[in-house]
């Protein structure tokens, strides 16, 4: 049962400004910038979390609920940067000027957000609720509300929900890291991102440069009917670094041009910001920016595309990652995305890419930005194919989905963006095999008579089911018998999924693979988002059609 | 305990909002939880000025915000989830030392009260979360007078999971008996959300919403049709008519003929000019992003072609005004520029001076009328400057110019594609504004009058520009698509680039 109020409120005498003994008042709903206060909370939440899940279980199954879980999760968010207000795009520069605009140094930004949300069956059929006041009370209302919903659901016809199986689990799990971002002094991150930006405008042409670092802590509890109780740490690095490049001249429209370093996001400590090679790498795309400029238009035509991982990640989400959701693919997501051209049919037997194509489906990436130790059913991280040599041979499935391929256990792709969301299928981290033989980016321009190389991210669009797809970069170069011999500019490539990496006859190999990822997957009704990686190396593609985007 | 319940109710008042009773309505009576949770304006009254007295800043504003949001999924003729959400947010913005600072809180009980306050001042003494402010900035706005808006229906926010369930069982029986696969998303949300600052203002509204959206497939998956129609009063939200036209459009679309990729004369349903029709920020300001500056006044990029009141502007078959009190927007009364308004959280340090301007009213506003400037759009320094009154943000639009229907304006038309909605838009190049995207759930050949046959989709690359310039003909506008009433347009050389083979 509940604790009662007279030893939660003994518990709390210790600690600081934060915790009151009023009435209603939110536990814990505050994670003050002293970490003292911060510390003796978040210890008064591991011995008693699991007495507040069982009040939302035990509610739900005096109700009639067959399964409940329960999520009570607190995220932090932390974002630094310097370089003037407003933040590059995807090659187009800052945002809107503002009246009375930030002069700080550097702009930090720090937000917070703590609750809970049940989930329950009953006959078959979800409910859910979810609310910031993380009290006795108002677990007990909110779990009694998510069955009222499910019951009033069930009363009609629905689609009966069948559970995999899969075991209890009481355990704890962190993002392996060595320096926990959020103790890391703000004085030093400043201190770096100003070096950076220092030497950026050293750059003859440079107009601007922005340096970022953004962090985030999900401090996940989830208790579950099954008998789980896991909790888990999770954490994101996300450096971002763009250089604008201007050029005015006396009469014409002054050009611009910005470059984004595209540096990997990561789940992982500090540790990976200190070691980034930060002076390399601006200086690097300080100059192509200032390339950029006077990059030549790109004549539209069908060429052999040679694409850097900062811009196949996204091709790889796109076209493999969304594809293979099995709920896209049975129809849960046609109101909103659409479905997949992978219908069940083709498992085992439809050709999606050439031979040398493998892509993997894992949680357990080190790094991956989907990396976790338990997904929103309680299901432990797992790995395996979704493609090999080419052949659909997996999906992404769910304790809900399982049966659909029959299997009768979970994947673990079940993510809840936050205490408010309903977990939904996700995707996981999804990466493409490096090539089995040694093959580096230099050899493979150096093999390419005729081509486009491309790097970076631009815009991107698929149709509703996967298929058509266009899609930008940030920085292009034109090969010519096997050499880099200029800059373009407005190159969009434009395919079909299966023609695309049925064109793929090259990849780079494994000392080349990058872990691209991605924190903003948009998917679901309400929308949620979620933070995927896609690694991968430099891949080649022969003949695809390229537009060019200035002129449609 | 009795006595710390006491001081909360004092603080908070007691009672459920004082809201407009619209009648029955239908399903149990509404849980203690909700007449709890949206506070009403003697309610929040009483909080901000509470909050108000804590700070030690003559310039503090109180944002205030409460959501409770329902939602019901379905897909394959079967609800798959539904939940429900209760958000707080209470942001507090003060000034010291000619420093903002921000702070926000997801909870109203005294104690998160009193944090909040102490959080935004130490946030505006910090090095690195007071936002330095010129000494030169505009007072905070006084009392204002409001548009009265009446927007809250109880039939909505007392909706009850009965009777949601039983509008998604309706929409999914419409798709039963056509044989047809429907999937559905509906939502409804009521909620409170207001504005208070240590110069008098006070701003209170209530408001409701309901919107459901559906995409019907035929069995062998090779047609498809989708609508979507919203409405503050649940009772109004007309998911049958909605479900008939999803009907017919998904058993007309069947068997698409494919056409060459080229320029087409398009016609607009609502829905996808929304996401292709004028950007009034853009147009006023005469500059060529998406909206606004591309540089900021150190780097000013583009000379700003000069917009004067009295000059044309664009295609004259458009007039485009600002009107909340219209019955079918029923828009907000003020607005919150810009002020961290996450949920549950919120950020610190990124609301920005403009915060401090807050509750400002919106009002009736004519931007441009047959194609002339009447309005510019003047923040308050810029109204300072020039001797004018500020005008609030093109919030609650009305795209007007055209007479008649849909049925009119096809029956009208010589050769065009009708679009019933756009998909995966993504901008191409803001300076242009350009954007990529598809059909989707409905394209239809429209000849002599009629509709012909059903298309197969198409990926458009196409600026709002050129739909706005090449318009030849507009319906009378008649549908709400998220702030703003739309009509159907006809419009010239629409650029499909090439097909598309996707169907649902």
């Amino acid at each position: 049962m509940g604790i009662s109020r007279r030893e939660f409120l003994r518990r709390c005498g210790r600690t600081t400004v934060t915790l009151m003994a009023v009435e209603g008042a939110s536990v814990l709903r505050d994670w003050p910038l002293s970490s003292v206060a911060e510390v003796s909370a978040r210890a008064l939440l591991v011995t008693d979390w699991k007495e507040l899940a069982d009040i939302a279980l035990e509610t739900a199954r005096r109700l009639g609920a067959s399964y409940a879980d329960i999520r009570i999760i607190r995220s932090r968010r932390e974002t630094v940067a310097v370089g003037p207000g407003g933040g590059g795009g995807f090659g187009m520069g800052p945002a809107l000027e503002e009246e009375g605009r930030d002069r700080r140094p550097a702009r930090v930004t720090r937000s917070e957000s703590f609750g809970f949300g049940v989930r329950v069956l009953y006959n078959g059929t979800w409910g859910f609720s979810a609310s910031p006041l993380v009290t006795p009370d108002e677990i007990r209302r909110i779990a009694t509300e998510a069955v009222a919903i499910a019951r009033a659901n069930a009363a009609i016809h629905t689609a009966r929900v069948r559970l995999a199986p899969v075991k209890a689990y009481r355990d704890t799990w962190q993002t392996p890291m060595a320096k926990n971002p959020f103790e890391v002094s703000l004085q030093e991150k400043v201190a770096l991102l100003t070096r950076v930006e220092e030497l950026g405008r050293k750059v003859r042409g440079v107009a601007r440069v922005n340096a970022s670092l953004a962090f985030v802590h999900e401090h996940k509890r989830f208790a579950s009917t099954e008998g789980s109780y896991i909790e888990q740490h999770i954490y994101h690095t996300l450096p971002n670094l763009t250089v604008t490049a201007l050029r005015r001249e006396a009469s014409a429209r002054p050009e611009i041009a910005t470059r984004n370093a595209f540096i990997p996001p990561q789940s992982i400590g500090y540790e990976y910001v200190e070691q980034l090679k930060w002076a390399e790498i601006v200086e690097q795309i300080a100059h192509e920016a200032v390339e950029m400029l006077s990059a030549r238009e790109v004549e539209p035509g069908r060429y052999t595309l040679l694409i850097a991982p900062s811009n196949l990640y996204l091709t790889i989400h796109e076209t493999i990652g969304h594809s293979t959701e099995l709920d896209r693919v049975l129809g849960y997501e046609a109101n909103f995305a659409g479905t997949s051209f992978l219908t069940l049919d083709k498992l085992g037997k439809y050709r999606v890419g050439s031979k040398i194509v493998n892509f993997v489906a894992d949680r357990t990436t080190p790094g991956g930005l989907a990396t976790v130790g338990y997904d929103d059913d309680g299901v432990p991280a797992q790995r395996w194919h979704l493609i090999r040599e080419g052949i659909l041979v997996g999906y992404q499935t769910t304790r809900e989905l399982a049966h659909a391929v029959r299997e009768n256990f979970s994947r673990g792709c079940s993510h809840a963006d936050s205490w408010s969301s309903i977990p939904i299928p996700r995707m996981p981290n999804v990466w493409l095999e490096p090539g089995k033989e040694r093959l580096s980016p230099e050899d493979l321009i150096a093999d390419t008579k005729a081509g486009i190389l491309i790097e970076g991210r631009g815009s991107y669009s698929i149709d509703q089911q996967r298929l058509n797809f266009q899609f930008g970069g940030n920085a292009f170069w034109e090969i010519r018998n096997g050499k880099k011999v200029g800059m373009l500019r407005n190159v969009i490539y434009q395919s079909y999924t299966p023609e695309f990496w049925s064109s793929c006859d090259a990849i780079c190999s494994q000392e080349y693979w990058v872990n691209q990822g991605t924190p903003g997957d948009g998917k679901g009704e309400p929308q949620q988002t979620n933070s995927v990686s896609h690694g991968c190396a430099m891949a080649r593609f022969r003949n695809i059609t390229v537009l060019n985007s200035g002129s449609v | 305990m009795a006595s710390k319940r006491l001081t909360r109710r004092a603080v908070l008042g007691v009672g459920g909002p004082s809201v407009q009773d619209r009648g029955p309505s239908p399903g149990a009576a509404p849980s203690r939880g909700l007449s709890d949770f949206l506070l009403d304006r003697e309610q929040v009254r009483r909080l901000t000025e509470m909050l108000l007295s804590l700070s030690p800043s003559k310039e503090t504003v109180v944002l205030l915000r409460r959501t409770y949001a329902t939602h019901v999924r379905a897909a394959f003729n079967a609800i798959t989830t539904s939940g429900s959400t209760y958000t707080t947010s209470v942001t507090v913005g003060l000034v010291v030392g000619n420093r903002l600072g921000v702070a926000t809180a997801d909870d109203v009980s005294e104690a998160a009260l009193r944090q909040v306050v102490r959080e935004a001042e130490e946030n505006a003494r910090s090095e690195w979360f007071g936002m330095p402010l010129d000494e030169g900035r505009d007072p905070l706005p006084g009392p204002q007078e409001y548009l009265p808006i009446r927007a809250f229906f109880e039939s909505t926010a007392r909706a009850t999971p009965e009777a949601r369930a039983d509008a998604m069982r309706r929409v999914l029986a419409v798709a039963q008996a056509k044989n047809l696969v429907a999937a559905a998303f509906m939502t409804t949300s009521a909620g409170i959300v207001a504005v208070a600052n240590s110069a008098g203002l006070f701003a209170y509204h209530a408001s409701t919403d309901a919107q459901i959206s559906m995409t019907f497939r035929t069995r062998d998956g090779s047609g498809s049709g989708w609508a979507a129609t919203s409405a503050r009063d649940f009772e109004e939200l007309d998911v049958e008519e909605a479900a008939r036209v999803a009907a017919e459009k998904a058993i007309r679309s069947v068997n698409p003929r494919e056409l060459p990729p080229g320029d087409y004369t398009v016609i607009l349903e609502p829905d996808a000019f929304a996401d292709m029709g004028p950007n009034v920020t853009a147009l006023l300001t005469g500059r060529r992003g998406g909206g606004g500056g591309i540089f900021g006044p150190d780097l000013s990029l583009l000379p700003a072609e000069r917009v004067e009141v009295g000059k044309p502007i664009t295609n004259p078959l458009y007039t485009l005004r600002s009107d909340p009190t219209h019955p079918k927007l029923l828009g907000m009364p003020f607005t919150l520029a810009g002020g961290g308004f996450g949920f549950g959280g919120g950020g610190l340090g990124g609301g920005g001076a403009a915060l401090l301007q807050a509750g400002r009213p919106t009002r009736k506003i004519t931007w441009i009328e047959k194609g002339i400037v009447r309005n510019l759009l003047l923040s308050p320094a810029q109204a300072r400057r020039s001797g004018g009154e500020p005008t609030p943000a093109p919030t609650s639009l009305i795209i007007e110019g055209g007479e008649g229907t849909l049925e009119d304006l096809i029956r009208k038309t010589d050769r065009a594609l009708l679009v019933t909605r756009f998909w995966y838009i993504r901008a191409l190049n803001p300076i242009l504004g350009t954007s990529t995207g598809l059909t989707r759930d409905g394209l239809f050949l429209v000849e002599n009058g009629e509709i012909k046959y059903p298309v197969k989709n198409f990926r458009f690359n196409e600026s709002w520009r050129t739909v706005v310039e090449n318009t030849e003909a507009m319906t009378a506008p008649y549908k709400r698509v998220r702030d703003a009433l739309y009509p159907a347009v006809r419009t010239r050389a629409f650029t499909f680039s090439s097909g598309s083979d996707a169907i649902e």
